[in-house]
């Protein structure tokens, strides 16, 4: 047996108010015996308890579970614990946070909440560090629920896909939205988290009206949540080429919304909201994957608890299990699998399936290619958004909605501009755990860095224009600049006027060259006929013109992802013999690239139109280098169909007892990011603390 | 017979005495399950090369798990007939009641390619004047090139130059020997294609000749000046070695963002970008010096709400 580890989120001091921990261990040993008693086998706590259904053993009791601990679920275990529930939040990661600590924090809300009256009345925040005035215009921030309610059911939106991203949202669910963003927006201020100015709106959340600021901390002398400041070191600004453990993705510059020395991204709402709910006394059960609901009956009764299983991640060097950044709170559970009870409910925060290229293939087809993941990948590791809630939830019986909103959010899946690293969406130094997974930064060229190279698929082809491959349609958010007609406050909702066919003409802006990028090619191959990876290619000549730093941590020759050689064919059969998914040689680099070199040499090229947008360049002088270009899934918009109160609604149309949903796992709202998750986790938190159990 | 099975060498053709590794197609939909079958790999005088089992991989592919030897073709080119042998648990070869059944399967050789580089060529030469590029030579299986001659041909298949690369690699390169040559461009302006071959005679290892176009933009005198000043469109500051390209002429600017570019007579669209600026162009015809400012939009890392619109 593991040996247990329990640290108080109260440094050893008396439980935090409201916190019981005989609620915990409802079967413990003597009640409140404290370490030694916690430090006996689990199996033993358990021992003489009523059996779950089938006579299933429970390992752990608790009020709530919460499968997952990003955003919705952080935000749900601190509201049920608020509330008085104990509260176990289960994470297959090895730290907390999802994929909101590598998120810009950019949390769009809105209704009417205080920060927008805060930036309306030109007013600073409580404590002073807001420096600036404010980003937006008053009548730009003024707002109401019934706005932003109708702004996220638009029928009348089209997108510059030519999609519509409102009309398919759910309605009652987009109505207890609008009326929890308000009582959120406070909500995450009363747990360390403080807004800069709003500054627009991010997408999915509506046309009307300036609704998103980011999050921020100050740098200082010590990392201290609770007076919102942080060290350079641990915004990873004290070294150009490190991260901390602290901070995965390094933090960004947040003077012109704050003021001087004021730095924001996920990690100034991740690591805020982690600390006030370890020290709130939400238990917290890492290195766990969330892999099945337990209900009373297979399609009826009440979802009662949750089985579990351990997923360490070691890292691939040291061989040791990683840690989390804090521990407090921390169960150090290391059996294969348990069974967790939950007396009252279960909230499913687990994530949406982009990291699942079998669910993700239900919407297109090529996606099911596994050498493009979903981002975040070192840092989330191979279980991040695996669908595992919505996998769980549809054995227990429960529907899905909005599945169709993941093809049309316009930046779902996307061409990253970070290359040579199978990571590609956001930066990562030495000195985060996870680098080794990602071995590489990456090499950030920006859009315009696509004009240097060719692009090529897995046989050596090249398949688009290169320099349109990173492009992304526009917006669909306020102020409506590409997306919706008029500008900002001129817009008007709900008017057929914004779907006239002159409108989508005028504003239609999709590229395919993603398209192109995955479509099969002659390595494709049954069954499934994957596309395979994409590479650049260039040569010397492009790395003296451009200053592009060729050297760790940028690239790694030994991670699959860069490699160098002397002639085009010896690049080609190292790209083969060293890429973890090349299936079939790039037989055809030689001749691309001479021809390529025609095609320059003649000024224009054929196939692709180069010469229309960018100048191109020959692609000879030795050494020659590929960088892998990645396809990025980043989330999803289809999941789990709920209800006002986030409980998971089955075949039926009835919502399953005891079991809810937030974030990600949800299906039907095509809003993209945090704004979502926050409030979601916020209700689904609400409401399960209420429930009688 | 009918086998179960096809086996196909990866890649193919393989070139002479190099590794290479076996796949295994099933011809029947869906395909059968061939994970685990064990095979014994006999080279074309029936010699066991490897023993190894089918695996199937994540993408569904089934392939001849890897041997610690690896697999290597023969030194001789031309196609040669293996054979894959099913080995059974439960019956040896010995056993005269059931013979093996045996894939074959072709391994076909190839010469080796001598891959041939040129580079640090102008992009465009005037019309009977002498230009440089330099050339370099390398075995695709990494036969050693020292003093490996090569020849250069015009359009019509003159020789114009002929000569072998020296015994020190190109910078940054492992082993790639070059020569730097001299030549004379052709007379008549327009576009040429020249090409170089090398030779290696009396290698132990067959090579196949392999020719590489030379592309010439042959030109009128290039003596008019266009003069640029490349600045960021929204603070006006220089950007320092701007590329400019003014189609085949070609250049970079220097660290004030400023550069000379002498160009013949014509039409022309001129590109001018930068590191972390998208390229901007402007199309006109110059007839004598000119001077332009080319303002570029800086390609700013995108915000969140830039990226998630």
């Amino acid at each position: 047996m593991a040996k247990k580890r329990w640290t108080d989120s109260t440094s050893g001091k008396a439980p935090a108010v409201g916190m019981n921990r005989r609620d915990f261990f409802k079967a413990g040993a003597a009640a409140g015996v404290g370490a030694a008693a916690l430090g006996a086998p689990v199996a033993a706590q358990a021992a003489g308890h009523e059996a779950g259904p089938g006579g299933i053993t429970w390992d752990y009791e608790v009020d709530v579970v919460i499968c997952g601990g990003g955003c919705a679920g952080i935000t749900a275990a601190i509201r049920a614990r608020d509330a008085g529930a104990s509260v176990l939040v289960v994470d297959a990661n090895y730290d907390l946070g999802g994929r909101m600590l590598h998120s810009g924090s950019f949390l769009s809300l809105g209704g009417g909440d205080v920060i927008q009256k805060r930036d309306m009345a030109g007013e600073a925040d409580a404590e002073g560090y807001i420096t600036v005035p404010p980003v937006e215009e008053p009548a730009e921030l003024d707002d109401n629920v019934d706005l932003l309610f109708t702004d996220v059911t638009d029928w009348s939106i089209v997108d510059p896909k030519a999609q519509s991203p409102y009309r398919y949202n759910e309605r009652e669910m987009m109505r207890a939205w609008a009326e929890n963003c308000p009582p959120t927006r406070e909500f995450l201020m009363a747990n360390y988290v403080r807004f800069t100015r709003v500054s627009g709106t991010h997408g999915g959340g509506g046309l009307s009206r300036a609704r998103a600021p980011y999050c921020f901390l100050m740098l200082g002398d010590v990392t201290d949540i609770r007076k919102g400041t942080i060290t350079a070191e641990d915004a990873g600004l004290a070294d150009p080429e490190r991260t901390s453990a602290f901070a995965p993705v390094k933090m960004e510059d947040a003077a012109s919304l704050v003021g001087p020395g004021a730095v924001r991204n996920g990690v100034a709402l991740a690591r805020p909201l982690e600390f006030s709910m370890r020290e709130k006394g939400v238990h917290v059960m890492l290195n766990r994957h969330f892999d099945d609901l337990i209900r009373e009956e297979p399609f009826a009764g009440r979802v009662v608890g949750i089985r579990a299983s351990y997923t360490p991640r070691i890292h691939p060097e040291s061989g040791q299990r990683l840690e989390s950044f804090w521990q407090n709170g921390n169960i150090d559970e290391r059996r294969p699998s348990v069974n967790i009870r939950a007396r009252k409910a279960v909230v499913l925060a687990s994530g949406g399936h982009a990291g699942n290229p079998e669910i993700r293939s239900m919407f297109y087809g090529a996606m099911r290619e596994p050498a493009f993941p979903t981002s975040g990948m070192a840092l989330l590791g191979p279980a991040a958004q695996d669908g595992t809630a919505l996998k769980a939830a549809l054995r227990i019986g429960a529907n899905m909605a909005g599945m169709q909103q993941n093809l049309s959010y316009p930046t779902t899946f996307h061409i990253a501009s970070r290359l040579g690293t199978r990571d590609a969406y956001t930066d990562m130094y030495p000195g985060h755990p996870t680098f080794p997974f990602r071995a590489a930064t990456g090499l950030a060229v920006g859009g315009s860095g696509f004009e240097e190279f060719i692009a090529v698929n897995q046989v050596g082809k090249r398949f688009f224009n290169e320099v349109r491959l990173p492009k992304r349609p526009g917006a669909n958010r306020y102020p409506g600049d590409k997306a919706a007609p008029g500008q900002g406050l001129e817009h008007k909702p709900l008017d057929w006027r914004n779907c006239a066919a002159e409108w989508v003409r005028q504003s239609y802006t999709y590229d395919h060259g993603l398209d192109a990028a995955i479509a099969m090619n002659e390595g494709s191959k049954a069954p499934h006929y994957h596309s395979g990876s994409l590479w650049a290619i260039m040569d010397q000549d492009a790395i003296d013109r451009t200053g592009w730093e060729l050297r760790f941590p940028f690239v790694n020759e030994s991670n699959g992802y860069f490699f160098k050689a002397d002639t085009i064919q010896e690049l080609a059969g190292k790209i083969f013999a060293g890429h973890p998914f090349a299936r079939v040689p790039l037989s055809h680099l030689p001749a691309t690239v001479e021809t390529w070199n025609g095609y320059v040499a003649a000024g224009a090229d054929p196939e692709f139109e180069r010469e229309k947008d960018a100048p191109m360049y020959a692609i000879a002088k030795p050494p020659f280098y590929a960088l892998s270009i990645m396809v990025v899934w980043h989330d999803s918009y289809g999941g789990l169909r709920c209800n006002g109160r986030h409980q998971v609604i089955d075949m039926d149309g009835q919502p399953i007892p005891g079991l809810y949903a937030g974030g990600e796992a949800v299906g039907g709202f095509n809003k993209h990011g945090l704004g979502k998750g926050h409030v979601q986790g916020f209700i689904a938190g609400t409401f399960a603390a209420a429930e009688l159990g | 017979m009918t086998h179960p099975f096809k086996i196909v060498t990866v890649p193919a053709p393989i070139e002479a005495a190099s590794s290479f590794r076996l796949e295994i197609e099933t011809p029947e939909f869906p395909s059968a399950e061939l994970n685990g079958t064990e095979l014994s790999i006999r080279d074309a005088e029936g010699v066991e090369v490897a023993r190894s089992a089918i695996v199937r991989g994540s993408d569904g592919v089934h392939v001849l798990a890897p041997v610690p030897s690896g697999l290597i073709a023969p030194a001789t080119t031309g196609s040669h007939l293996w054979q894959a042998v099913l080995c059974h648990d439960d019956a040896t070869e010995d056993d005269a009641d059931t013979p093996p059944e045996a894939v074959p399967f072709a391994v076909d050789v190839a010469a080796h390619t001598i891959f041939v580089s040129v580079w640090d060529m102008p992009a465009a030469v005037e019309a009977g004047r002498p230009f440089a590029a330099t050339i370099g030579l390398k075995c695709t299986c990494g036969c050693d090139t020292r003093g490996w001659a090569f020849s250069i041909t015009d359009a019509v298949g003159c020789e114009v130059h002929a000569g072998r690369v020296g015994d020190v690699p190109a910078a940054g390169t492992d082993a790639l020997y070059h020569a730097r040559v001299e030549m004379m461009a052709p007379a008549e302006v327009g576009r040429a294609v020249w090409s170089v071959a090398a030779h290696c005679p009396d290698h132990p290892m067959p090579h196949a000749l392999r020719i590489q176009p030379l592309h010439l933009n042959v030109t009128d005198r290039a003596e008019i000046a266009l003069r640029l000043r490349v600045v960021d469109a929204e603070t006006g500051a220089p950007v320092p070695r701007a590329k400019i390209v003014a189609h085949p002429f070609r250049t970079l600017a220097d660290e004030t963002g400023a550069a000379e570019l002498r160009v013949a007579p014509g039409e022309y669209r001129i590109y001018a970008s930068g590191k972390g600026y998208f390229a901007s162009q402007h199309s006109t015809r110059i007839t004598g010096d000119m001077e332009l400012v080319a303002e570029l939009h800086p390609d700013r890392e995108p915000t969140v709400a830039d990226a998630w619109a």
